[in-house]
């Protein structure tokens, strides 16, 4: 059905390889995952990924019929830029993710640290996408 | 300076000419008058003198030029296609894109009256002389530690 | 209408056209002469006469200019000694900031910049903020103070007198950026709506506003009027007073302070009412205290104390939302620390003492979280090479009234490598959890000591293929994107454990790749499976945004034990797991879809599913509808039971200025109501007020609702009068666009 392993499609590797970050809260997930992509990251490269907006909201998303908090909504909001240079690189790169997390005020300790869990796996996601659109950016 | 009236007048000029009877000289031609402390540059100039011995004069030019010390250590000097200046009164009158000065302050118009002695000038626009529609009066004024320290 | 006329003024207004009327107040005109040396003046006029270093007068048209002030009038006298200008009959003076005030017989200092004039107008604009007015005498105090009495004033385009607010003083400080009103009314469409002695209120953005706000609300309780006076203390801090009355309860006063300093900041609130007549507290009050403090470059700390009176507070006092956030109230101080690298890396410790306010919830139960005293935890995590080292250490003493108390230490050591290419990645892992307990005597057990070390081992690998996919016209890069997790965690009973902080996480595919199933660190649920995980995304072709994203995965039980919440040990029913499939993002230009299932294979039934679809041609139109089914949900502490719910909701502009909101949150089965919203929000043509009306009908408990009607009144760049709905809206209505927000960004 058409499908081949990646790297045969244009923009599946990024067109600089090493890169410097200045991830703010994303620093240790966009390292990661810049390593994850055969990338490496170093302080004076000549790229550069920068964190330009970083937004989270905890929202209630479901109550029952007792008016008892069954669900959160965690949402992020991030938008990073590329430099090459100091030049801006391409558009900035946004993006919203978004969890729900069932909640019970029976567990709400063990809820602090699933909620942690669910922002470090939101922070990953964002990364990944981040790294994956970076392969885009046209190599003038 | 009150002191400039009785001060030799020197006069040059391309040629000047005597009227005895009324007491009016007159002198035309790159016209350079110098009394201790005044000097006016003109066209041509008129000076008649009355049997007091006050002296009024008539200059023309383009334009005409005066400048002259005053009592209180200040100097003006200004211009205008016409002058008239009364040693009696020490008033001077320019008229025809007027122009004194004296220190940092300037003043700009159609018609400028100026008092010598008591330093009162009067502007007067185009507008108002019917000279020059909309002709406006310009008077720049320095602030006054300006003008103290150049004493 | 002249520019003084502000007597009449209708609701009506006309937005500026053309750059001529944009101006309520036209600037004075210079004579176009080249700039001048500093502190020198010109006159240009029609004549002048004078006498050097004493007084001038210039007549006709006259123009002075000095510095960067610019005065027109028909005649003006200037002393020269005292720099004072004395201009009549009509003047208009531009000042250094902007400011432009047009009047009868102005007296004004060009070097002290102090004067005063019968009647006049003025106008100021100051990064996109207009302040323009009528005033009779104004004076002119310096630079940045000028004092106008009675005026009427408002923040409206020109010619826009749709409201403005009369005051018998207004006092106008532009340095602070602070109006000061005495005995202000607020004219609206001709009619005084609301009076006060005292407001002030800011003329630049850097200030909350003080005009008195009444937070109108109508509902259940009666009618709730709350009146705050802003204090502004200090450029780095300033207060709240609200005095409220809520006519069904009592009075009530509440303040807020907040307080900015270079190495800390935080805000303080609270409230107290001293007698309710609908409630058997009395005496009632409420505090948030937040605080941040970065003590020196390593050390930082924080304080989130929240803690209220009674066990009804949230329920007779907030709305829904509240109500179901607020069954444990945080009272939390930290401290956090990095130390210096430590093999290059950095040591992270956090300090935390926290003990929750629980509150009954409306089915009067109870159910109290341990508290901590303190936790302390550290983490250091260090790259080498295609191997990463983490170690994290968590000392905590729980306490708690009834159920056992006890110390707890937990060491994670661990390393994981990552090897991988453009296509494939696998990643092991191998770690011990350690965990070691102190217990105290409690109920039948004596103090004991009890330990867990339980090795972890796991694999996460994965392969990546992508095709090129054209859907109408659009081309896109869709990927297949296989995933399989190995999990190996020794087997170990966990029941003589206590368990202070772990909770069960619902089963989803994220669950799938997680290490453990449990929450916190005193479950550790056995584990010898493999997950199998198959996701699929569709990116833009031309710069890889993620459009959609699907997956389906299940776990398959080499070994299957299973540590229970009560740390038993049982077996799972079948080899596998349950099936957990999600699908979500934008399908079409304007259409939004999210969706998750979790399908119980050995019930053969779901156990629950959300879908939700929601339609956004344009930012303030957005249609949304989403439906929830939890086959055995915790209704209230203890009680459980189906959950069958669907929330629809609306915003629709009726026309450029007039937009409808609506929402139904409905409980399907039993029939209940959840919340009823409808809206009505208005913004008018010239941007100058908004409006919104939002009525609402909502739960706060079993069988018990609140209706509520807010009101607000929103007045550009001054304040918005009434309750804000904005957040109500925004929680209800997903995609719910501010319309009619007036103020300056």
């Amino acid at each position: 059905c058409g499908f081949h392993l990646k790297g045969n499609l244009p923009h599946a590797v990024l067109p600089v390889n090493t890169w410097s970050v200045q991830g703010d809260v994303l620093q240790s997930h966009l390292e990661s995952a810049l390593r994850h992509n055969q990338a490496s990251v170093n302080p004076n490269a000549q790229a550069q990924i920068k964190l330009l907006h970083y937004e989270t909201k905890k929202d209630i998303y479901t109550i029952t019929r007792a008016a008892k908090l069954n669900e959160y909504l965690l949402s992020m909001r991030i938008v990073v830029q590329a430099y090459r240079g100091n030049r801006a690189w391409g558009e900035p790169i946004s993006l919203q993710i978004q969890r729900i997390m069932p909640y019970a005020d029976s567990m709400i300790l063990g809820k602090q640290y699933e909620e942690e869990q669910i922002w470090q796996e939101m922070q990953h996601d964002a990364a990944q996408q981040i790294v994956r659109q970076m392969a885009f950016l046209k190599d003038e | 300076l009150e002191s400039d009236r009785n001060q030799p007048i020197a006069i040059e000029a391309d040629q000047g000419s005597l009227d005895q009877k009324n007491q009016v000289t007159t002198f035309s031609g790159n016209v350079i008058i110098k009394q201790g402390s005044l000097n006016i540059r003109a066209a041509n100039v008129r000076v008649s003198q009355d049997k007091s011995g006050n002296q009024t004069m008539n200059a023309e030019g383009n334009p005409v030029k005066f400048g002259q010390q005053l009592e209180n250590k200040g100097y003006v000097e200004g211009q205008g296609t016409r002058v008239e200046y009364a040693s009696a009164t020490g008033l001077v009158k320019l008229s025809g894109n007027a122009k004194v000065q004296r220190g940092g302050d300037v003043a700009v118009g159609d018609v400028i009256t100026y008092n010598m002695r008591t330093e009162v000038y009067t502007v007067l626009g185009g507008n108002v002389t019917g000279a020059k529609k909309g002709g406006r009066v310009s008077v720049i004024i320095q602030p006054t530690t300006v003008n103290k320290n150049k004493k | 209408n002249s520019v003084m006329d502000w007597s009449q003024s209708s609701l009506s207004c006309h937005a500026p056209q053309n750059a001529a009327t944009r101006y309520a107040v036209p600037a004075a005109k210079g004579s176009g002469g080249e700039t001048l040396p500093e502190n020198a003046t010109r006159l240009t006029a029609d004549r002048a006469t004078g006498q050097t270093n004493a007084l001038h007068r210039a007549e006709g048209d006259v123009i002075v200019e000095r510095n960067n002030e610019t005065l027109n009038a028909d005649w003006v006298e200037y002393d020269q000694r005292t720099e004072e200008v004395v201009a009549g009959d009509d003047f208009t003076l531009t000042r250094a900031d902007g400011q432009t005030v047009k009047g009868k017989h102005l007296r004004y200092n060009l070097a002290k910049k102090v004067g005063n004039a019968q009647e006049s107008a003025f106008e100021a604009v100051h990064e996109g903020r207009r302040l323009q007015g009528v005033s009779g005498e104004l004076s002119l105090e310096d630079k940045n103070h000028s004092r106008m009495k009675n005026v009427k004033f408002n923040t409206c385009a020109a010619g826009d007198h749709s409201w403005y607010i009369q005051a018998a003083e207004l006092k106008n400080n532009q340095t602070t950026g602070i109006g000061v009103a005495k005995h202000a009314k607020l004219v609206f469409g001709g009619v005084p709506i609301l009076y006060t002695p005292w407001a002030d209120f800011p003329t630049r953005g850097n200030r909350k506003s003080g005009l008195l706000v009444p937070t109108l609300k109508v509902g259940s309780d009666g009618t709730e009027l709350a009146l705050p006076y802003y204090l502004n203390l200090a450029p780095n801090y300033d207060a709240t007073l609200t005095p409220s009355v809520i006519t069904a309860r009592g009075a009530a006063l509440g303040g807020e302070l907040r307080y900015l300093q270079a190495q800390y900041s935080g805000s303080l609130n609270g409230r107290y009412l001293p007698h309710d007549r609908r409630s058997p507290y009395n005496n009632r009050y409420e505090i948030k205290w937040q605080h941040r403090h970065q003590i020196n470059p390593q050390w930082r700390g924080g304080i989130d104390l929240n803690q209220v009176s009674d066990d009804d507070y949230y329920r007779d006092f907030y709305g829904r939302y509240d109500i179901a956030a607020n069954t444990h109230l945080n009272r939390r101080a930290w401290l956090a620390h990095q130390s210096q690298p430590v093999w290059g890396e950095p040591v992270r410790t956090q300090i935390v003492v926290q003990k929750y306010q629980t509150l009954t919830d409306s089915a009067g139960k109870k159910d109290k979280p341990y508290a901590l005293l303190p936790e302390i935890s550290s983490q250091w995590h260090k790259n080498h090479g295609k191997a990463r080292y983490d170690f994290t250490a968590q000392l905590t003493r729980f306490d708690h009234s009834r159920k056992q108390s006890g110390t707890r230490a937990v060491v994670y050591p661990s390393v994981k490598w990552d090897w991988g290419n453009r296509w494939a990645h696998v990643r092991p892992k191998v770690g011990v959890h350690a965990t070691q307990y102190w217990l105290k005597k409690h109920s039948g057990s004596q103090e004991r000591r009890e330990t867990r070390v339980l090795p972890m081992v796991n694999v996460d690998s994965g392969v990546v293929f992508e095709r090129e996919l054209t859907l109408n016209r659009q081309r896109y890069v869709q990927t297949l994107e296989p995933r399989l997790f190995y999990n190996y965690i020794a087997t170990q009973s966990q029941n003589h454990l206590p368990n202070f902080d772990s909770g069960s996480t619902d089963f989803s595919y994220d669950q799938l790749f997680r290490e453990n199933i449990y929450s916190g660190n005193d479950r550790i649920n056995s584990s010898n499976s493999l997950a199998f995980g198959l996701q699929t995304r569709v990116l833009n072709a031309h710069n890889g945004a993620e459009k959609f994203r699907a997956g389906i995965g299940q776990k398959h039980y080499f070994n299957t034990d299973d540590v229970l919440l009560n740390g038993s040990l049982e077996k799972t029913p079948r080899k596998r797991s349950d099936i957990a499939a999600f699908a979500g993002g934008q399908i079409h230009k304007n259409w939004f879809v999210d969706s998750h299932v979790h399908y119980n294979e050995s019930a053969k039934q779901t156990q629950n599913w959300a879908a939700g679809v929601r339609y956004n041609p344009q930012a303030g139109k957005v249609f949304s509808a989403r439906f929830k089914y939890g086959r055995n949900e915790e209704i209230y502490t203890g009680y459980y039971e189906k959950l069958k719910q669907i929330d629809l909701a609306m915003q629709y502009p009726l026309n450029p200025n007039l937009y409808a909101v609506a929402r139904l949150n409905y409980n399907i089965a039993p029939r209940t109501p959840l919340e009823q919203t409808i809206g009505l929000e208005y913004k008018n043509g010239c941007g100058c007020w908004g409006a919104s009306l939002v009525a609402q009908r909502y739960i706060t408990g079993l069988n018990q609702y609140k209706n509520a009607v807010y009101f607000t009144l929103q007045l550009k760049d001054l304040s918005s009068l009434g309750s804000d709905t904005y957040e109500k809206l925004r929680l209800g209505i997903p995609g719910y666009h501010k319309t009619n927000n007036v103020n300056t960004r």
